[in-house]
């Protein structure tokens, strides 16, 4: 292989991207308030092997849900043409807030730490059902009727959420307040492997669907002349990418931004070629959400920040700049 | 006419005396307070509780007007209390509205030993039992001067380092200026969240292993589950795992609620951190610990 085609190959977002994980996996390792220094990594003491085999899990389980969010939240703004759109838009937060919450309340939280994500999956999972069927006696076949149905089980799920909140005693309310924050220690390897999976099965479909998907984001009557189909299609998309984020939200509570704002800033920084964007999606919302919840981890000593309030302290800025950015290149 | 005096006199003072015999009614929005008044042998001064006052069991005869620091007022107006009596307001606004049914309401501090025993005066005050409030007092600094000098025979840097698991999800414990702090002074071990200014706060696995605690208690958890203490993923490293001192199952209101009972709480911290030091005391408090 010639020096050019290396560099041809390294060029790539892709792959340079893929290659900046590793890298920035290694220097979060370090990052904490157990200190550790790159020596220390070679040659640990056994307090600090057990440290680090904590970081290393919940660095893997915030690359899993950092991915899963933009590359759900990219297929979401593809499906529904909405640049508004996120990976809970079809109620999913909802129900598998709902989920979390009846575990914390009937006391199953208490038994075994197992019952919260699995009660807020099958929340999850059971809303995005409602969210369908509704949509399927309305004889609602657009992309915005699926997603209003989504809104109006979201609303439904906040008033549940509300009078469970009312009725809770104050740890409960606790309990329930911080899964609502999110949080990426993972509590079982189970969840967080079947969530991985997803992550690349879905990521894998996506990009093998790319062109379609490109298709479709310039209107229904362009795909069809292109060959596509667009309202399957946009079930697809909505389907795999609410079933990514009921799985992440169920790993580590709802983290918001990361879904919305992701797929932004890759389009602007790589442009809009869907078989580009959701593995670019996958690969920055990864290093992202691992940024910002060493961030989290990092900022006090004692205690760590809820992921979800750096994400949008850092990525909104990010985001802005990123935007004036492109401006300024295309001005 | 002077004999007319006379009686209008008497019947006067007849009428002063009941007033001031007269015994207030009171409501407690608090745990700690209907404990309290309760040792001070006023319980039948009490017409209104909150839901979390449930010791002793009298206390649950009376009727539900409030949550712990939440009046529920229609149900507080019904009672017609002459005082509210709580050691928190979760709405500050709702003083002004309880004030506004004609109700005086006192709000007292719950942060150390000091507080207890102004709060248990300020009591003997209002219920009109001084003495038995004196001697409530007396009881518990003498309690205290007990703890502290078997506390202070055990040298500052041999004592455990004790952590607290206030709540489990997420792990919550107290920083050095609660009354559970003093708690584990006066038990004779060192709170590993002495340090921190916030009252209680929610603290990360890391720094609980760098603080690396030779005493873990979690009255939170519930009896038996030490195990699941001891199986959380990377907590095998830390000392009170290692050797076995994680304590589970306590009585959670003799440590949460600075009252009466506090004292007992003293003793069970002590019991369990001195598991090592004086094996003969721990039987007591054993049954919980990790196995």
């Amino acid at each position: 292989m010639s020096f050019s085609n290396i560099r041809r190959i390294l060029s790539e977002p892709v792959i340079w991207i893929g290659l900046l994980v590793p890298v920035c996996f290694v220097i979060f390792m370090c990052c904490g308030t157990y200190s550790a220094g790159f020596s220390d990594l070679l040659n640990p003491s056994p307090m600090l092997a057990a440290v680090l085999k904590l970081r290393a899990a919940r660095l893997l389980c915030a690359f899993v849900v950092g991915g899963s969010l933009a590359v759900a939240g990219a297929a979401c703004q593809a499906a529904l043409r909405n640049p508004l759109a996120e990976p809970y838009i079809l109620g999913v937060s909802g129900g598998a807030s709902v989920g979390a919450a009846a575990a914390i309340i009937l006391g199953l939280a208490m038994i075994s730490e197992f019952f919260i994500p699995a009660f807020s999956f099958v929340g999850a999972v059971f809303a995005l059902m409602l969210v369908l069927g509704m949509a399927r006696c309305w004889a609602a076949d657009t992309p915005a009727s699926i997603a209003l149905a989504g809104i109006v089980i979201g609303s439904m799920c906040s008033s549940l959420l509300m009078f469970i909140i009312s009725i809770s005693n104050s740890h409960e309310l606790n309990g329930i307040t911080w899964w609502l924050l999110g949080s990426l220690q993972p509590s079982g390897s189970m969840l967080l492997a079947f969530s991985a999976a997803s992550l690349l099965m879905a990521t894998l479909l996506f990009t093998l669907l790319g062109r379609e998907v490109d298709a479709v984001t310039f209107g229904e009557e362009t795909a069809f002349s292109l060959g596509a189909d667009p309202k399957k299609l946009s079930y697809i998309l909505l389907g795999v990418s609410s079933l990514l984020a009921a799985c992440s939200v169920a790993v580590s509570g709802i983290i918001g931004f990361v879904g919305l704002i992701i797929p932004h800033i890759i389009r602007n920084l790589f442009g809009s070629q869907h078989r580009r964007l959701f593995p670019l999606c996958m690969l920055t919302g990864g290093i992202f959400l691992m940024g910002c919840d060493t961030f989290a981890r990092c900022i006090f000593a004692t205690r760590e920040l809820p992921v979800g309030v750096i994400t949008s302290f850092i990525g909104g800025p990010f985001f802005l700049w990123v935007l004036s950015r492109r401006r300024a290149w295309e001005g | 006419m002077r004999s007319v005096l006379v009686v209008i006199l008497i019947c006067l003072s007849m009428a002063a005396q009941a007033a001031s015999d007269r015994q207030p009614k009171v409501v407690s929005l608090s745990p700690s307070i209907t404990e309290i008044i309760f040792l001070l042998g006023k319980g039948d001064c009490l017409v209104g509780r909150s839901s979390y006052c449930d010791y002793p069991a009298e206390a649950k005869k009376l009727p539900v007007v409030g949550n712990f620091g939440v009046p529920f007022l229609e149900h507080l107006a019904s009672v017609k209390p002459d005082y509210v009596i709580t050691t928190k307001l979760k709405d500050k606004a709702s003083k002004q509205a309880m004030e506004s049914l004609g109700t005086k309401v006192i709000l007292l501090d719950d942060n150390c030993f000091d507080d207890y025993i102004k709060c248990v005066k300020m009591l003997g005050d209002i219920l009109n039992c001084p003495m038995s409030a004196n001697a409530e007092v007396w009881r518990f600094s003498k309690a205290l001067e007990n703890f502290k000098s078997m506390a202070d025979r055990v040298p500052a840097a041999s004592r455990p380092k004790v952590y607290i698991e206030v709540w489990h999800r997420p792990l919550l414990t107290c920083g050095g200026k609660t009354f559970i702090n003093d708690m584990i002074e006066y038990a004779g071990g060192i709170n590993i969240g002495r340090n921190e200014k916030s009252e209680y706060f929610p603290c990360s696995i890391e720094w609980i292993m760098q603080q690396n605690p030779d005493i873990i208690i979690c009255p939170a958890m519930g009896s038996g589950k030490s195990g699941e203490v001891a199986k959380r993923e990377g907590w095998q490293q830390i000392s009170a795992v290692k050797s076995n001192h994680i304590y589970t199952g306590i009585e959670q209101d003799k440590l949460y609620r600075l009252g009466p009972r506090t004292i007992d709480g003293i003793a069970i911290l002590r019991k369990y951190i001195f598991d090592d030091v004086k094996p003969e005391q721990s039987a007591a408090g054993s049954e919980g610990k990790a196995k």
